[in-house]
């Protein structure tokens, strides 16, 4: 079963995908039915990913340097400022 | 005691049935930019947009009061910056958001504030501080609450298990 999306995209990107749908010989709606799926695929991936490793690190069984390894500074550094936060906010109420 | 609620809180609020008791242990205040995120929202044909119309009507009704920030202009997506200023603004100390992302990147300006950030759950527990709910509630809401925003397997997950299942609390 398949439902029929419509979106705008801007000339620059569409020029790209027909730029590859013409070396890969494959229809405009092929290319981007597949780099949809390829990209929630892999968005759904990570966020499992994160996801985990935010549990493990909850539960104390990840360092802070190993999230990094895993997320990357950034992200990790979000993960354990949200962790932080929650604390705070079982441990202290809203005082 | 006083707080301001960003949309995320005050959604979180709704989803768990506690926003009708929430006036009884807190006075709760918000901005014009969250008044109109969450007519927004009430916009959409789906479940959040009754969530959002119920805490339009607590608006209406004075039992969330809506203060308008004057003379800042926001970008659209920046709704809890003008929480946060209007924390600052009328000195109220704590910043209720269930937004990660927002609270990851105003949290330092935050903390030199000296204002707090907390998420909803902090209301859970001033419910029970208060008598007015027992752990078990709290986290069977939570639970809820966990399920309906898809954040199962999480942090949130692990908290409640510790501070409302195992004792902690």
């Amino acid at each position: 079963m398949s439902e029929m999306l419509t979106f705008r995209e801007d000339d620059e990107t569409i020029k790209k995908i027909d730029e590859l749908a013409r070396q890969k010989m494959r229809s405009r709606s092929e290319i981007v039915r597949l780099a949809v799926r390829d990209y929630v695929n892999r968005k759904l991936e990570l966020i499992e990913i994160q996801k985990l490793a935010a549990k493990r690190y909850a539960e104390g069984k990840l360092s802070l340097d190993e999230l990094v390894d895993i997320l990357g500074f950034n992200e990790a550094k979000k993960v354990a400022h949200y962790k932080d936060l929650a604390e705070s906010s079982f441990a202290q109420g809203m005082s | 005691m006083k707080a301001v609620a960003d949309a995320s809180a005050l959604l979180s609020l709704e989803y768990m049935g506690v926003l009708d008791d929430t006036p009884g242990i807190a006075d709760i205040y918000t901005t014009g930019s969250v008044d109109e995120e969450l007519n927004e929202i009430a916009g959409f044909r789906d479940e959040k947009s009754g969530f959002a119309k119920k805490i339009l009507t607590h608006i209406s009704d004075g039992k969330i009061k809506r203060i308008e920030i004057k003379g800042e202009a926001y970008p659209k997506n920046a709704n809890m910056s003008q929480c946060l200023v209007l924390c600052i603004s009328a000195k109220i100390p704590v910043l209720l958001t269930d937004d990660a992302d927002a609270a990851y990147l105003l949290g330092r300006i935050a903390a030199q504030k000296g204002i707090k950030l907390r998420m909803c759950a902090s209301v859970l527990v001033e419910l029970i501080r208060a008598g007015k709910m027992s752990p078990q509630d709290a986290k069977v809401k939570l639970e809820e609450l966990i399920k309906k925003r898809s954040w199962e397997g999480g942090i949130l997950e692990v908290l409640v298990r510790r501070y409302l299942e195992d004792g902690e609390w």
